[in-house]
Order: C-alpha cells, then sequence, then structure tokens
C-alpha cells in the first residue's frame, strides 16, 4: 500500500470521526468538567469556580442518593431477568415456522414502536384504581383486591417493572429469534435421536449456543434499564416518597429541579462509570475471554 | 362635520363586517390607548415563549390590533406546561435573546431571575397602575423588591360540588372541614359516591395545594418569619393529620385518591365518582364538558373554599407573569405589548367574549365586574373576597427542591409508609438542609 493511501483513509475517517467525538465524547467530558464545579442555576447561568470533589462528596451525603443507587439496583435485577426470560421462552415457543408464528412476530414489534413517555402515561392510565383496566383486571386476582398500584412502595416498582417488560420484551424475542435461527438444526436432530427430551433439548443444546446472544441482550437491557427515567417520570414520579426514584430520575430532579448543575453532573459521571462497569462485567463474566477476542 | 342617520349606519355595518362588537371596539380603543403614538418601533417582530393555556391563545388573536396601531408583529411560540420550566431553563442558559417576552409560573420566579429584566421603571413609564391587582398576584412577581413582571393567567380555588346531589339530601356545601367529612359521609351513605375527591399523589407538589388551606386555617404556616421550616409545628402536623384523616381515617375520598394528582381528582368528578372537589377555578368548564365529563352545567356547583370553624374562607394561589427577558434587543417594544395587553378591558374582553371560556382574571375590575360574575355564577366575587384573606408561600430560589421534599412526605403519609409526624419532621429537616447549603 502506498503511502498517500493510507493516510488517504484516516483523512477519508475524520468527519465521521469529529461527529462521533463531537456528539459522544464531547458530552462526557464537559460533564466531568462541570462537576468539578460549583453551578447552580439559581445563581449563574453559567459554571462557577472549581471545587474539586465537592459535588461528589455532597452526592455521598445525601440520603436521597444512596435510595436512587438502592432502587436503581433492585429495578435493574428484576427488570432485566424478568424481560430477558420472558422474551426467551416467547421466542422458543416462535421458533417454528407457521402462519400464526409469523402473523405474532409481525405484531410483536409494536410495543417497542411506542415512546416510553407514552407507555408511563397508558399505564398510569391503565392501573387507575376508578377506571383502569389493568387495575380492574388484577383486581379479580386473588390477594390484590384492594390493592392501589402506584400508591403502594412494592407495586408501585411492580408496576414500572411490568410496563418496561412490556415495552423490551418484543425487542429481545426478535433479537433471541434471529440467534435461534443461526444455531444449526443437526445438532437438534443428533439430541432427538439420541433420546433427549425436548427440555433436555432446550437446556442442554439449544441454550448453551444461545449463550453469546443472551449476553449481549442481558448487557443491551442492563445498559437500558440502568437509565430508565421516562416512565418513572410519567407514570409513578419517583413515588411513593421516593421509592421508585431511580438514579436517572434523580439526576434529572437535581439538575432541572433543584437547579445544581455540578451535583447532576457529579450523579451523571457516577450514572456512567455504573454503566461502564456493568458493560466490562457482563462480558468478562458472560464471555470467554477467546469469545470476547473474536467478536 | 355633523354625522348623519347614514354615516352612524354606514359605521356600524363596517364595525359588523370587520367581525366586531361595539363593545369589542370600545375595549380595544382602551387598550390601544397605552401604545406609544407615532409607531416608533415598526418593523419589530416580539417573540413570547409561552405555556400552552387558552388565555395566552385569546391575547394572541388579540394582537392583530396591536400590531395595526404599532407596526409591532407578534409571535408566540407554546409550550405545554409539563416542558415550561424547562424550555425556560434552557433560554436562561443559552442566553441568546431569542426571545423578548417569556411566560414564568410564580414558583419558578425566583430561580429564574437570571433570565428576566425587572420591569418596575417601565412600568412607572407606562403608567400602569399597580393598584388593580391583588397584591397576593403581584407579591409572586417579585424578587428582592423588585418586579419582574405583572400577573397576567392566576388562579384561585374553589369548591366544585354536585349541586344535583347536595339538593336531593337537603345538604348546603360545607363551610368548614369537619362538615366536609359529615357531607361527604352522608353522600357516600345514600348516593354511593365518594364524598371529595382530594390529590395524594406525587406530581409538581399538587398534593399540597390543598393541604396549605388547612395549615393556614390552623394557623400555622410553610416557613416562619426567618424563612425556616414551620410546617412541622403543632398546629401545622395537626392540619396535616386532618388532610390525610380524610383519606386514610374518615376514609371519604376515593380510595385511588392516595396515587391521585389533580388531574385524576378532576377526573374523578367528571366520572361522577365524587361529589366535591376542591381545585382551581379554571377547571369549571371542563367539569360538564360533554366531551370529557358525564356531567352537565346543572349538576356543577361552586363555594369558597372550605376552613376551619370560626375562620375565614383562604385560598392558595398559582399566578403566571409576563416577563421580559434580559437579553432581548426590543425590551422597549415588548413592554408597549405587555402594557397592552394587561389593560384591564383586554382581560374583560376576553372572559365576556361568547367564543372563549376562560374564567381567569388577575385584575380586581374585572373580578368585581358584575357581567364578568353574571356570566360565571359570581364566582370571581368569591375570589376577590378570598383573595383578601389569602396568603402566599414565600418562594425562595430553592422552593422547587423544599416542594419536593414536602410532596414526598405528603406521598409518605398518605400510603401509609411514614407516620405523619415521622414523614414532616423529615421534611423539616431536609429542608433545613437545603437552606444551609443555599
Amino acid at each position: 500500500m502506498r503511502n498517500s493511501d493510507r493516510y488517504t483513509r484516516y483523512v477519508l475517517l475524520l468527519p465521521a470521526l469529529a461527529l462521533v467525538l463531537g456528539t459522544t465524547l464531547w458530552p462526557v467530558v464537559s460533564a466531568l468538567t462541570t462537576s468539578l464545579r460549583d453551578w447552580r442555576l439559581k445563581r449563574s447561568p453559567v459554571p462557577q469556580k472549581w471545587v474539586g470533589f465537592e459535588n461528589y462528596l455532597v452526592a455521598l451525603d445525601e440520603p436521597e442518593f444512596w435510595n436512587a443507587l438502592k432502587v436503581t439496583a433492585v429495578f435493574v435485577t428484576i427488570d432485566v431477568l424478568l424481560t430477558v426470560a420472558v422474551a426467551l421462552v416467547l421466542a422458543l415457543l416462535l421458533r417454528r415456522a407457521g402462519v400464526l408464528q409469523s402473523l405474532v412476530r409481525a405484531v410483536l414489534i409494536l410495543p417497542f414502536a411506542v415512546s416510553p413517555a407514552l407507555i408511563g402515561v397508558s399505564f398510569r392510565f391503565m392501573l387507575n384504581g376508578e377506571h383502569g383496566v389493568l387495575a380492574k383486571a388484577f383486581s379479580s386476582l386473588p390477594g390484590l383486591a384492594d390493592v392501589v398500584w402506584l400508591a403502594t412502595p412494592g407495586y408501585a416498582m411492580a408496576a414500572l417493572i411490568l410496563s418496561d417488560v412490556w415495552h423490551w420484551f418484543p425487542y429481545l424475542t426478535l433479537m433471541f429469534l434471529g440467534g435461534l435461527a443461526a444455531i444449526p438444526k443437526e445438532t437438534e436432530e443428533a439430541a432427538e435421536i439420541d433420546g433427549a427430551t425436548p427440555l433436555q433439548s432446550i437446556f442442554l443444546v439449544i441454550l448453551p449456543q444461545m449463550k453469546g446472544v443472551i449476553a449481549v441482550g442481558l448487557i443491551l437491557k442492563s445498559i437500558f434499564a440502568l437509565k430508565m427515567f421516562d416512565q418513572v417520570a410519567t407514570l409513578t414520579g419517583g413515588g411513593p416518597g421516593i421509592t421508585t426514584q431511580t438514579l436517572a430520575h434523580y439526576t434529572y430532579s437535581v439538575g432541572f429541579v433543584h437547579y445544581d448543575m455540578g451535583l447532576a453532573s457529579a450523579l451523571a459521571v457516577v450514572l456512567t462509570a455504573i454503566l461502564v462497569a456493568v458493560g466490562v462485567v457482563y462480558i468478562r463474566l458472560i464471555l470467554p475471554r477467546r469469545e470476547v477476542a473474536s467478536s | 362635520m355633523t354625522i348623519t342617520r347614514r354615516h352612524f349606519s354606514l359605521g356600524v355595518a363596517s364595525l359588523g363586517l370587520a367581525g366586531l362588537t361595539p363593545g369589542a371596539a370600545w375595549s380595544q380603543a382602551a387598550a390601544l390607548a397605552t401604545v406609544k403614538p407615532g409607531k416608533p418601533f415598526a418593523g419589530t417582530e416580539i417573540k413570547i415563549l409561552c405555556v400552552v393555556a387558552t388565555q395566552f391563545r385569546a391575547h394572541e388573536a388579540r394582537a392583530a390590533a396591536f400590531t395595526d396601531a404599532t407596526g409591532i408583529t407578534v409571535k408566540y411560540t407554546y409550550v405545554p406546561f409539563a416542558s415550561m420550566r424547562d424550555a425556560l431553563t434552557a433560554e436562561m442558559v443559552g442566553g441568546t435573546g431569542g426571545y423578548d417576552m417569556v411566560t414564568v409560573m410564580d414558583q419558578w420566579v425566583p430561580s429564574l431571575t437570571n433570565l428576566m429584566d425587572p420591569m418596575d421603571q417601565r412600568i412607572t413609564d407606562k403608567k400602569i397602575d399597580l393598584k388593580r391587582y391583588p397584591e397576593a398576584f403581584l407579591n409572586l412577581g417579585q424578587v428582592g423588591g423588585k418586579q419582574f413582571g405583572l400577573p397576567t393567567r392566576a388562579h384561585v380555588q374553589l369548591l366544585f360540588y354536585r349541586k344535583d346531589l347536595f339538593a336531593k339530601n337537603n345538604l348546603q356545601p360545607p363551610k368548614t372541614w369537619d362538615e366536609v367529612v359529615t357531607v361527604s359521609k352522608i353522600l357516600q351513605d345514600k348516593e354511593n359516591i365518594a364524598g371529595i375527591a382530594l390529590p395524594y399523589g406525587k406530581n409538581s407538589g399538587q398534593n399540597l395545594m390543598v393541604w396549605y388551606n388547612l395549615l393556614w386555617g390552623r394557623g400555622a404556616d410553610v416557613f416562619d418569619a426567618q424563612g425556616m421550616p414551620a410546617f412541622a409545628s403543632e398546629a401545622g402536623l395537626k392540619a396535616t393529620q386532618d388532610y390525610i384523616d380524610m383519606l386514610r381515617t374518615h376514609k371519604v375520598t376515593p380510595p385511588a385518591a392516595v396515587s391521585f394528582n389533580e388531574q385524576d381528582a378532576v377526573n374523578s368528578m367528571r366520572g361522577g365518582n365524587a361529589a366535591m372537589v376542591p381545585v382551581w377555578w379554571w377547571v369549571r368548564g371542563g367539569l360538564f364538558d360533554p366531551k370529557v365529563s358525564k356531567l352537565t352545567e346543572d349538576q356543577v356547583g361552586h363555594a369558597p373554599m372550605p376552613t376551619y370553624a370560626g375562620g375565614k374562607s383562604s385560598t392558595y394561589i398559582n399566578c403566571w407573569i409576563y416577563a421580559l427577558t434580559k437579553n432581548s434587543k426590543n425590551k422597549d417594544a415588548a413592554m408597549e405589548f405587555v402594557a397592552f395587553v394587561s389593560e384591564p378591558s383586554v382581560e374583560r374582553d376576553i372572559l365576556l367574549d361568547p367564543k372563549e371560556s376562560d374564567v381567569v382574571a388577575v385584575q380586581y375590575p374585572n373580578l368585581r365586574d358584575p357581567d364578568v360574575n353574571k356570566r360565571f355564577g359570581g364566582m370571581h366575587t368569591f375570589a376577590a373576597e378570598a383573595l383578601q384573606n389569602t396568603k402566599v408561600v414565600p418562594y425562595s430560589a430553592e422552593w422547587p427542591q423544599m416542594m419536593e421534599a414536602l410532596e414526598t412526605a405528603m406521598s409518605e403519609a398518605a400510603s401509609g409508609a411514614k407516620s405523619v409526624p415521622d414523614a414532616f419532621k423529615a421534611a423539616d429537616a431536609t429542608i433545613r438542609r437545603i437552606v444551609r447549603r443555599g
């Protein structure tokens, strides 16, 4: 390769590189520098003096921060596992060819096309104790007759998770269907000839081959679950009390309600650090080293 | 020149062709008397960042006459309420002067002083008589003794009730909170309908809006004279317990009220599930709008907000101001429009326009106007009286954060997660921490 060719390809990459840096790296750097400054909008429309790590120390001192971390951890754990489980079961049910399967696959994507904020508003209506269709339906179940969904801490969290599972399981189902389609049919047929039951086939033959796709689904869903904001804002408002206030919602609240941009930036940096850490941990735990290298 | 019958007829006909009633022509003339003669700002365009509300649409509809008289064009950009504070914040941080005027809600005024320009001198120059505004409304546009805007859309609370059910059971609208409980229990027994729809859920402080009246009625307050929290005093906790008891002990609200926001409470009455709702006066029309309500106008009555025995009815108030932006290059032209649109005759014109249904009046001449009161069943007289007794929450730049602590406490107490003293003493500690941090 001639020298000029080598340089040309880098020059051609520059616009894309500038765009990526401008839209991803710059906001992160900006948040990082703002997190080290005192910037309360009620005092000044521009960042003020450098305060080192004071905003981080203030965050650590706020009970609301620890509450938001706890809420986020609970939400992410249940939400991710439930969404992936539902999506996996559905994908296994829909993997065979057939008219019904094709129809369901086509319809399945619709919930994912709905705006998350709108999903929150819709679930709020559906869980309204006076006229909500879901509240009425659940009230006929044992133990749920007198539940006011959005006013009881555990049930409000359940409502939040329910709305997010409903939003996300179609996308993951389609992703898992893609993974299932890539599994060679011979492996299943061989298991069948060897006398494996359908459940044994799933757990011993199919799922091990789906590990990579499931890992990607888990990582993707975890990242989006960690950023949960829309439904908190429109469905629960973080309540009752602050029992459903996630870290993303708390960060927004500190920035745009309390007007403390320095502290909000520190919280955003913490959230970003968690996102990065979760991504790294998932990849290292779930994928063997050589798969990471080859993926 | 003498005016002949032919001239007069032609004049009336031309007004009719222009779609104007003689009354409307008069009000425009009065409002246009405020503008500077000679069109010194002709060719200027004023840009207004405005919350979505029928009243501002009505102002925009009347801007054509202003443009004809001044040569200034007016362009409104509407933002839904839920996004309005974010839009104002973006404008303040951007500092571009992209908008010459903004509408700002009272609670946000102290934290947005970097966006707005004080207009005291301009008010004096335009000879705007501030005595025509209730003091409570004016106070909500002031920070540090400076007037940052003129009240333009303000709300008082009224108790709306089911006139038909009250008449059927020979009941009078309750004057006290004790009577609210008594009347509610009678209606629940006889009509199988919840007594009163109250909001206890978290949503922009909506679960505090009725509570303030109980607090003031018990002689307590949100803050003391030093600006420190006072709501957790003995009287304050008693008032708060009264509010929570309506939900949890007396059970005179719909059970779902524990998560209600203001809209849910209104919907509860609209749907025939509650006999009373204490709420802003602008809600009145929607309570019997056939598109969203099962009720008819005959079924809906209104009364002053209840209080405690021997006390005077009060109302928590909400007020939006028209303000000039600090970085606007057209402040003088924008002030021309503020003066025009703030003229009482413009407000009266909107109130009496059969095409409009907005009840909002912010100036005494219109609150006491017989025609206005005739059209809206006397609610403006109630408002004028209540405004003389009302207190305002002394908002500070930290108020949104403090309000969040209070609404969280209310939500916790309503859901039973904490007792009233525990929830509100925790809120007291949080607010003291906010005050310390500044």
